[in-house]
């Protein structure tokens, strides 16, 4: 990749960004609102303190790792929309094995919940890897199927009191002990700012180098840009797609894990509020690049962070940061064509397609 | 113990089939309209978000006209102008369909939300369909109960499919579609504007699922609510693989699906103990054993999610 490619995709980021913002400014405007004021308000809701900051950050981290699992999967050529199912499922596994291990000395708790929650989304993702290699069933279905079953089985588990259910009040687990938990960074201050945000950037870089530096790396990109080529080089989908899907949903199981033992140190049903879909506009926003995944994932944390304070003080509904998130991709995903020298089809087609297929001119 | 204490006398067919139609009918529609635009090629999952801005927008006309038939065609007109953006998305700019639907899904969520926030309760009660009961029809044993004192969006439902099966299989528009969704090189050869099919398909999509939109928020309910659609257009999306992207079996996919949420609906009457977490999940279990089971017949439309580029 050269420089000048590389200005072009942030130049087109930077850009679908603005759209976002606009769109948003015209939205607020709409409403008789001050556009300055609610500006205001998100920057001060997600970088205006030390709370602000650590709040954005917190948000970040699942928002990456279900990003780097998207980019993953997609290096491969697989779409995975399943990344919401696997937070509930690594989540869930995470607070098991933390609430299962309580007992052991320190460190072992939080590297048990750390493993366990990898494997459960792993293990739920590589269902769809393991169906679309053998089975031949369309993993894009089946990631989005197996989202609604993951939830479901979260929300029996924090019911059921034979299971993770902690009493009769609410239907939730009990809490994680301190020594699962992903350890706040500042304890001296008022920033929650904790480990998993560290956690998730050596992913961002760990998923990088496997991809850019490795051999398994090389396998999985050369799959996903030309299927046939790769075959003739003994690689394809039938050996590597399990393990490749187990990679993308232990990545975004870690989310859920991030989420439960740095934050809400209780598992509860419905508790991801959409990250498992937000990650994929963040992957989207960087190109697939896990390292430019990392801003993309902050300003998304951001968002997400500020609006709270959006709808507190300006009285503009939270919900406009959905519609931000929803311009920015459709900024992003419209204009990504004029990124490309050749189009995003797979196969023999015309390699520099003029943009307009619409035209008439070959009609019989 | 997962299932315990059914009392048998309270289950009825009645009890059980009438709200299946009931539940059913808006996941139809918008099922219906998904499965146009699939046999065209394009895989629309921002059909959750296209439903919705046709229940918000719906029950907004509805409450500002006080005209429920002026509701539903704002519903669509709603929904066609969500596909429209959509369409020149994924067509004219080739953008990822897979991306583009999660945008979707998002932005008509925030937007919805804002809208239903502004205008605040009235939004939520406002004038909505009454039941249409078939004279003479409607005393029928079972089938006057389960069917013939519905709203009209039920007999309209059963017209739709009728339309759609006719529409794909017995015309040269509906031929035009499955050719341009299997082998879209050879569509333009014979001269179809591939694209321009594409989106008379997507609009279409479009105009049911802003139906089936409407028939949540002015059939089943009186009136819309932030995020009502709730996931019933992703059981809209899995109705149309399940049903093999055929109208008909789409349509009696939904009403499958919507039997488990009518089973839910009922399992405290019948004293059925079941978690409604596990009648929650069968339709999606049931949705991922068909994948698998029926996947030999089961092979989506050839082109599905890939854009057209020409030839040279």
């Amino acid at each position: 990749m050269n420089l000048r490619e590389t200005l072009r995709k942030f130049t087109l980021s930077l850009g679908g960004i603005v759209f976002g913002f606009v769109v948003a400014a015209i939205i607020i405007a709409l409403q008789g609102k001050s556009i300055s004021a609610s500006l205001g308000a998100l920057v001060e809701g997600s970088v205006g303190s030390s709370f602000a900051i650590g709040n954005t950050l917190n948000k970040a981290a699942p928002l990456l790792l279900v990003a780097l699992g998207f980019i993953l999967a997609n290096a491969a050529g697989l779409v995975s929309i399943g990344g919401e199912g696997q937070i509930f499922i690594g989540g869930t596994c995470a607070v098991a094995a933390a609430l299962g291990t309580s007992s052991l000395p320190k460190p072992l708790p939080l590297v048990a919940a750390l493993v366990a929650g990898f494997a459960g989304g792993g293990f739920w993702s590589a269902i769809a890897g393991w169906l679309r290699a053998r089975v031949g069933v369309n993993e894009v279905i089946v990631t989005l199927l197996l989202n609604y079953i993951a939830i479901n089985i979260t929300e029996y588990v924090t019911n059921e009191k034979g299971l993770l259910r902690d009493g009769d009040a609410e239907p939730q687990s009990a809490e994680i002990p301190g020594a699962a938990r992903l350890g706040r960074l500042l304890p001296n201050s008022t920033s929650q700012l904790h480990l998993g945000v560290i956690l998730a950037v050596i992913a961002a870089i760990v998923v990088w180098f496997i991809l850019r530096r490795t051999v398994p790396g090389f396998r999985i990109r050369m799959l996903g840009k030309n299927a046939q080529v790769a075959a003739r080089n003994g690689v394809s989908l039938r050996t590597m797609s399990v393990g490749v899907m187990f990679g993308a949903g232990g990545l975004a199981g870690l989310a859920g894990t991030s989420m439960l033992l740095g934050e809400q140190f209780r598992l509860r049903p419905g508790f991801s509020p959409g990250y498992g879909f937000d990650g994929i506009a963040v992957a989207l926003i960087a190109n697939n690049n896990p390292l430019a995944a990392i801003p993309a994932a902050v300003l998304f944390g951001g968002l997400r962070a500020g609006g709270n304070l959006l709808e507190a003080q300006v009285q503009v509904p939270q919900a406009l940061v959905l519609v931000i998130q929803g311009a920015i991709i459709f900024a992003v995903a419209g204009m990504s064509l004029f990124l490309q020298r050749t189009p995003v089809v797979v196969g023999d087609r015309d390699p520099d397609g003029d943009g307009d297929n619409q035209t008439a001119g070959a009609t019989a | 113990m997962i299932v315990s204490g059914i009392n048998w006398e309270s289950v009825t067919l009645v009890g059980l089939l009438a709200p299946t139609i009931r539940y059913g009918t808006p996941i139809a529609f918008a099922s219906l309209g998904e499965s146009f635009s699939q046999r065209a090629g394009v895989i629309n999952i921002g059909i959750e978000g296209v439903m919705l801005s046709g229940a918000c927008m719906g029950a907004v006309a509805s409450l500002g006209t006080g005209n429920v038939l002026v509701g539903f065609v704002a519903a669509m007109v709603a929904a066609m102008v969500v596909m429209a953006l959509i369409a020149v998305l994924v067509l004219v700019l080739r953008a990822n369909q897979i991306v583009v639907g999660v945008g979707v899904n998002l932005a008509v969520l925030g937007i919805t939300t804002i809208v239903a926030k502004r205008i605040g309760s009235d939004l939520t009660n406002v004038n909505a369909l009454r039941p249409l009961r078939i004279p003479g029809l409607k005393d029928w044993p079972w089938i006057g109960e389960i069917v013939f004192r519905s709203k009209a969006t039920v007999y309209l439902l059963f017209l739709v499919v009728i339309g759609c099966s006719l529409l794909l299989n017995r015309t040269s528009w509906g031929l035009r579609v499955k050719s341009v969704g299997e082998m879209p090189a050879a569509a333009d050869a014979a001269g179809i504007v591939v694209n321009r099919v594409r989106l008379q398909a997507m609009l279409l999509c479009g105009a049911l699922a802003g139906l089936g939109g409407a028939a949540l928020s002015l059939g089943s309910a009186s009136g819309f609510t932030e995020n009502m659609v709730a996931g019933q257009g992703f059981i809209a999306l899995v109705a149309v693989i399940f049903g093999r992207w055929r109208p008909l079996p789409v349509a009696l996919g939904a009403m499958f699906f919507s039997l488990f949420i009518a089973v839910g609906f009922n399992a405290a009457p019948w004293g059925l103990t079941i978690a409604p977490q596990i009648i929650n999940s069968v339709p999606y279990v049931a949705s991922l054993a068909a994948l698998v089971i029926l996947r030999k017949n089961a092979s989506p439309p050839a082109s599905l999610s890939q854009p057209f580029v020409r030839k040279r």
